[in-house]
Parts: structure tokens; C-alpha cells; sequence
């Protein structure tokens, strides 16, 4: 079951699978929330970096960012990233794989902009995708 | 504090019972206000344009084409003969639709149930002399509002499903005769704009009475929807009134509404769909806009922004840059700035609302030193508009009190967005200039620059409204000065709006290419003007000793009334927290500055503003 939802979900991820973080903040392109109904997976390029930490943060329209935990469970975000829970993520075939959500939740604040962060040995670089309102 | 995914998610829809009450726009009123619109368009012998209903915060109701396919361009042009190349000057390849879209935002969101305002009123508010074509006599106390609401902002709602608002305008407020707000049981519900005359301008004259082919639809389109008359064109600024439109119902040739066809409601990408549908109630949670419940500032009734949920978008929180740790604002000194900012505002007497002694109707921001936005409170019946603009205030005040604005300036370069068409200098132009009026250090030395100062470095003329003067630093020279082309305020963002011309939602950071937050960790913090700059009065930054923190934007009511309510609710905030926050020490402030040999004005308060009391000069020594 995993395994499907992160092959459809791959699918979905394929504008921003190629891509590669950066300490400026890649741009890694906006997707509508119905594209992003059955799940959400960002892949990106692992560039040969085993990193030392991974984080996601979603940002709405307001002033109150989360964190996801390694748990899965989400928290609201101080904005300081040395408080941001590590999620695990570890390279495989190449990409980082970032499971953002199974199922598109109900009553989410759109637009939601997922950050995915990966703290190498020289410092933060980071991707980060919007997801529109349906 | 953790949260379980789920109920991140299950969220309880707050609905408040006195929004119950709202009157609201239903798709009845806005066939019946189109068809009124077509009616008279008829009866002078023209059918093609557009024709645009909004709500009262910016949810499109309808956008109508008489002839869907083949809807006409407008020409963006102030009159004076600017040629293209210069700003929104000449600009000639946008449909109709845009212009009738930003007109019916400018009606509805300048209004209240205390004053009706038109793009007529925008137009006198906006030039570069109140009253334009006064020679000698200062700008317009708006001066700058029309690059408000934008569409690259990051606190306006965009998209065409309607939903909470503020909405954005594809092209900021419009000066252009023509959009009027719409009224049921004296309260605001919405605004219809009208572009059939191909022209989206302004007006250079206004000692005459236009018989403007859009204004003259507009009124009839909103005939049974008109403003209470104590609130139309009895309001004034300056001891000036304030022109509410230049044609009446007598004027109208049209006897009855023409049947509209649903067919010929059009989408307009980024915007709306096709058809049309009903409006939100304004004060509930679905319009986005609602009381706050006296939870969070039990002291004042505020209302606040809504995230449709039932949660407030911009509840007091801490600073990020300082952060709260280091010097930084805390949640509770943000709530108490805004706070004792409402309280100012409430018992001031209103400049811009009937009946006279009214309290003052605005909305309150506070940022940090890095734009990030802290809080956003308001009065119940503050104008629409004043949402994003006391935002804009907040940030320019922050923004040009920070010793890095002369270099993130440097770094914006020159843009060609059409050839020979649509582009902006590079920005170190303007700091040139800056430092050649204030000195080399100009906005690298920490001096505190309010909005009030920063705006008279952005006039036309300098000092302002002083004919044959040079322009100011921030200003384009008068020659190929308008307000559609009217310096740094407008080259900071017009490239972001030229990219969202095609309906394309706003990028998360929200506008200009000035750097983000990096406080706002990785990703996409707001850049130092992520909804622009704004050029009128009703700012000023945060300190606490000597350090520069944030800023605190108010706007709503008359341009004086919003600086004192900024001035005076961070002072009386700095008395109740005794922490150390309050405004610039006197010696750093830009009224000390020798400009020319003159001082830019910092502060500028009005005497004896208060309902509730006889105090004159409450602002002096402060």
C-alpha cells in the first residue's frame, strides 16, 4: 500500500523531482490541491548528500507555520530552525523523498507552501512547493 | 505544544450570530444591477465593455461582456501625454474586464456605512495636489493608494473559487470615474465597476461636472443599491469636499434594466469562473472578516482577519528578527500595541465619517523588523482597503528605517518586461538620488524614517506641491510623473504585477525582489515589501531603546487621524509595557534630518482629535 501511494504519488511529484534544494530556497513550482488529493510525496535530487537532518514546514496565509515531526504529527513552528523537528529522511536511489500527506485534508488553508529542508554538513538547503486551492 | 495531524485539520466554524444579520448581495441584486448597467449603456448607444460586481471584500460576484467575444482592450493613461515606457503609462493590452474588476474593489472596499467613496474620490485623493490642479497645494492625503491591494500581495486572497477576502485587484485601486460602491440597509455590500470608453484613467479637472460614459453606468447600475446621501459627497479632508461623482440619477437616460444573458458572464483568469453567485456576508467567518470575540484583546471590540476556519490569521505572536529571545517583540507587547492603537481609535473623532463625532474606523498591523507579520486587528467598520495598505505602512516604515535599504536597493537591477513598453531602472537610481538630498548615508545609517517622511522624499515636487521644485529622491521627475507612473513605490512591483497579468497567483514570498526574511527560517519568508510600499502617512517603526524591531501601520480614516493613531498607540503601548518599546529616540528620527533645509516631517497630528476629551497637541513631545 506504501509502495503504490508513493508511485502515484511520485507521479504527481514529477515537476519536482528533478530538482535539487538549494541554501536559497528552490522554487520547486505550484500544484493544485485536486492534483494533490490522494496524497503527496516531494522528491527531490539527493545529490550525493547523506544529510545530518530533514525538516517540513507548511506555511499558510497566516503567521502561524508548522512543523511535521518525525512522527508524522504536525506542530506549530516558533520560526527559529534549530527548533524544527528532524523527519528521518534518508536518500534512496538518489532522491530524497519527503511524504508531505496521504490524503489531502479537509478544511486545509490554501495556499499551503511545503518547505522541505535538508541540513548538510555546510548548511540549510531547502525546496519548497505550493499547493493551490482546488 | 503538538498537534495530531487530524485535527490540524477539524477546525469548528465559529459563526458569529450578529454577521448573521449582514445584508449581503444575492444573484438577483447582481443581475438586477447588470441589467441596470446594460440599460443604460443601451439608451446611449454603446454595448461593448465590461461591467464588474464584487462584495465588500473583493469576492467577484460577476464579470459581464456584452460581447463575450470580442471584449475590448483599455489604455491605461493619465491624460498628461506620457508616452509608453513610463510606468502603466500607454499601457494598451489588457481587456476591459481588468479595469471594470479594479474599479468595483475601489468602491467597495474605500466605503463604509460612514462613508461612500468612489474611483472618483480615489481620483481627487491621488494626484499630486489636493485638489488637483490647485497649483502650490500639497498632494493628495492618498497619495500612493492606488498600488494597494496587489495582486503579488501576500496578505490579499486570490484565486476565482470566492471565498474570505480581502481580495487583491489585478491593477491595485482605481482613479478612473466609473466604479461605485453598492449599499443595502446603509451598509456596504459590494461595488460595481464599468469600462466602456476603453480608457482606464483619471480625472486632471475636477472644478467641472464630467458626464463620464462609465460614471453614468455605474450610477445606474446601482440605483436601489445607493449610499445613504448624509454619506455621499458631504465628507471632507482639508476642509475640502470630497467628490463623490460628478453625475446623479437625473442624469440617466435609461427608464428600465435590460434582461441580462447569463451566458455573457465571463471568466477572468485568477479571478472568476463564468456565471455569477452570491456575495458574503460581511462579519462572518466566511467573509473573512469578523469579531474577534474580545478573547484576544478583551480591552477593545477588534475585529480581525478570518482563514475561513474560524481561526484568526494573524493573531499577536512573537517576533522573528530580533527574535522574542533577543530583544524582539513578544506576543503580549504586540497585543498591546495593537491594542492601545484601537483604543486611540476609538476615541478619536473620525475626519472621513458621517454622522460628525464618530469614532475613527481603521485597521492596525504590526511587523517585525523583517516584514514578518505579527498581528492584523481592526475596528468593526474600517474600510476594506485599509487591511493591506496599514500593512504596506507597517513594512515601509520598517523598511526604510533599516541600515541594509540602501544596499538592497543597489541590488535590484534594471528590468525590460516588453520592449519599448513596460520596464523599470535599476533602484539604485533612487538611492542615488536619496543620498544626493539627505547625504551619503541615506538609508544605511539607521535614521527612523516614518511613512509620513518617506513619503514626502516620494513627491512629484519637493517640498510637496510646490510647482517648478525638483522632484523628490523617490519620485519620477514631473515631466513623466502620474500616478500611474509615480517612481520607487510603483518600479518596486511593477514587474510582479506585469507577471500576474494573465490571472497567475502571487508568489509565496509575496512581492518585489528585495531579500526575504531570513529569520522566517528556509523557505519562502515575506520580503522587506511583500505587499509594497505605500507612500502616505500612518506609520512608523518599532523600537526598543535603540534598536529597530518592527513597525506598527494604521490606515482607514483621514491621513492624520492614521498617524496619530500609529504615533500615539505605540507611545501608550511603550507607558503600559515598560519594557523598553516605544518609538525612535528623538535624535534619530528623520525630522532631524537637513534636507534641503527642510525637515521631513515625522509625525502630524490633529488638534483636538478626541471625542472624549479637550486635549489639543497630544502628540507634541512624544
Amino acid at each position: 500500500m506504501k509502495r503504490l501511494l508513493f508511485l502515484g504519488i511520485l507521479m504527481l511529484a514529477t515537476p519536482v523531482s528533478a530538482a535539487t534544494l538549494s541554501p536559497d530556497d528552490t522554487d520547486l513550482g505550484r500544484i493544485t490541491a485536486a492534483k494533490a488529493a490522494d496524497g503527496l510525496v516531494i522528491a527531490v535530487d539527493a545529490d550525493d548528500k547523506m544529510p545530518l537532518a530533514t525538516h517540513v514546514v507548511a506555511r499558510f496565509q497566516n503567521n502561524q507555520p508548522l512543523m511535521r515531526g518525525r512522527d508524522g504529527l504536525w506542530a506549530v513552528w516558533d520560526g527559529d530552525p534549530a527548533h524544527l523537528d528532524d523527519v528521518g529522511v534518508i536518500p534512496a536511489e538518489g532522491k530524497f523523498s519527503f511524504a508531505i500527506f496521504d490524503r489531502l485534508p479537509a478544511g486545509l488553508f490554501f495556499p499551503v507552501s511545503f518547505t522541505v529542508i535538508v541540513q548538510g554538513a555546510t548548511g540549510l538547503t531547502s525546496g519548497t512547493l505550493v499547493v493551490d486551492g482546488p | 505544544m503538538r498537534l495530531i495531524t487530524a485535527l490540524w485539520f477539524v477546525l469548528a466554524v465559529a459563526c458569529d450570530a450578529r454577521a448573521q444579520t449582514a445584508p449581503s448581495l444575492t444573484v438577483a441584486d447582481v443581475d438586477k444591477i447588470i441589467g441596470q448597467a446594460l440599460g443604460e449603456a443601451a439608451a446611449r448607444g454603446t454595448n461593448n465593455g465590461a461591467i464588474a460586481v464584487v462584495d465588500r471584500v473583493g469576492n467577484v460576484l460577476g464579470v459581464y461582456a456584452p460581447n463575450p467575444a470580442n471584449i475590448p482592450l483599455l489604455t491605461i493613461t493619465s491624460g498628461r501625454g506620457i508616452p509608453a515606457n513610463n510606468g502603466l503609462e500607454a499601457v494598451n493590452i489588457l481587456p476591459a474586464t481588468y479595469g471594470a474588476l479594479a474599479k468595483a474593489i475601489t468602491g467597495a472596499y474605500l466605503s463604509s456605512s460612514g462613508n461612500a467613496f468612489t474611483t472618483r474620490t480615489a481620483s481627487q485623493i491621488v494626484q499630486e495636489h489636493f485638489n488637483p490642479g490647485e497649483k502650490n497645494t500639497p498632494s493628495g492625503p492618498l497619495f500612493g493608494v492606488q498600488f494597494s491591494q496587489l495582486p503579488c500581495s501576500d496578505l490579499a486572497r486570490f484565486g476565482e473559487a470566492p471565498g474570505i477576502g480581502p481580495r487583491r485587484s489585478p491593477l491595485g485601486l482605481s482613479a478612473d470615474p466609473g466604479g461605485v460602491p453598492l449599499y443595502k440597509d446603509g451598509q456596504v455590500v459590494g461595488g460595481v465597476g464599468v469600462l466602456f470608453d476603453g480608457v482606464y484613467g483619471l480625472d486632471l479637472k475636477i472644478e467641472d461636472y464630467d458626464q463620464n460614459l462609465d460614471e453614468l453606468i455605474a450610477v445606474a447600475a446601482q440605483q436601489g443599491f445607493e449610499p445613504p446621501a448624509d454619506i455621499a459627497s458631504r465628507i471632507t479632508a482639508d476642509g475640502k469636499f470630497l467628490t463623490y461623482a460628478d453625475v446623479d440619477k437625473r442624469d440617466l437616460k435609461s427608464t428600465a434594466a435590460v434582461a441580462v444573458n447569463p451566458a455573457n458572464y465571463v471568466a477572468v483568469a485568477g479571478y472568476t469562473p463564468a456565471g455569477r453567485r452570491a456575495g458574503a456576508a460581511f462579519g462572518t467567518v466566511g467573509a473573512g472578516l469578523r469579531p474577534e470575540g474580545r478573547v484576544e484583546y478583551p480591552a477593545v471590540d477588534a475585529w480581525v482577519l478570518d482563514d475561513g476556519l474560524g481561526n484568526n490569521r494573524y493573531a499577536p505572536r512573537n517576533g522573528l528578527a530580533p527574535a522574542a529571545a533577543n530583544g524582539g517583540l513578544a506576543a503580549a507587547e504586540v497585543r498591546t500595541i495593537v491594542s492601545e492603537a484601537l483604543k486611540v481609535a476609538f476615541a478619536a473623532r473620525a475626519q472621513i465619517r458621517r454622522p460628525l463625532g464618530s469614532y475613527a474606523q481603521v485597521t492596525v498591523s504590526v511587523v517585525d523588523a523583517e516584514s514578518n507579520i505579527l498581528a492584523v486587528a481592526r475596528t468593526p467598520d474600517a474600510p476594506v482597503f485599509g487591511t493591506d495598505v496599514s500593512l504596506q505602512k507597517a513594512r515601509t516604515a520598517v523598511f526604510a528605517s533599516r541600515p541594509t535599504t540602501t544596499s538592497e536597493l543597489r541590488a535590484v537591477p534594471a528590468v525590460t518586461l516588453i520592449p519599448g513598453t513596460l520596464s523599470t531602472p535599476p533602484l539604485a537610481s533612487y538611492v542615488d538620488a536619496a543620498q544626493a538630498l539627505l547625504g551619503p548615508t541615506a538609508f544605511a545609517d539607521g535614521v527612523a524614517f516614518s511613512d509620513r517622511a518617506i513619503g514626502l522624499l516620494a513627491r512629484p515636487f519637493y517640498p510637496d506641491g510646490i510647482e517648478k521644485q525638483p522632484p523628490g529622491p523617490l519620485s519620477k521627475p514631473y515631466a513623466v510623473w502620474s500616478p500611474f507612473n509615480d517612481g520607487l513605490q510603483l518600479d518596486l512591483v511593477l514587474p510582479d504585477i506585469v507577471a500576474r497579468l494573465d490571472g497567475s497567483p502571487p508568489p509565496p514570498q509575496g512581492c518585489t525582489a528585495l531579500p526575504r526574511s531570513a529569520a522566517a527560517g528556509p523557505g519562502p519568508g515575506p520580503t522587506r515589501l511583500a505587499n509594497g510600499l505605500q507612500i502616505f502617512p500612518g506609520g512608523v517603526p518599532i523600537y526598543r531603546g535603540s534598536t529597530l524591531i518592527g513597525g506598527v501601520g494604521v490606515s482607514g480614516d483621514g491621513v492624520d487621524q492614521d498617524d496619530m493613531i500609529s504615533f500615539l498607540g505605540l507611545h501608550n503601548a511603550g507607558l503600559a509595557l515598560n519594557s523598553g518599546v516605544g518609538h525612535a529616540p528623538k535624535e534619530r528620527r528623520a525630522d532631524t534630518l537637513d534636507a534641503a533645509g527642510l525637515n521631513p516631517r515625522y509625525v502630524q497630528c490633529p488638534f483636538t482629535p478626541f471625542n472624549t476629551s479637550r486635549e489639543q497637541n497630544v502628540c507634541s513631545g512624544k
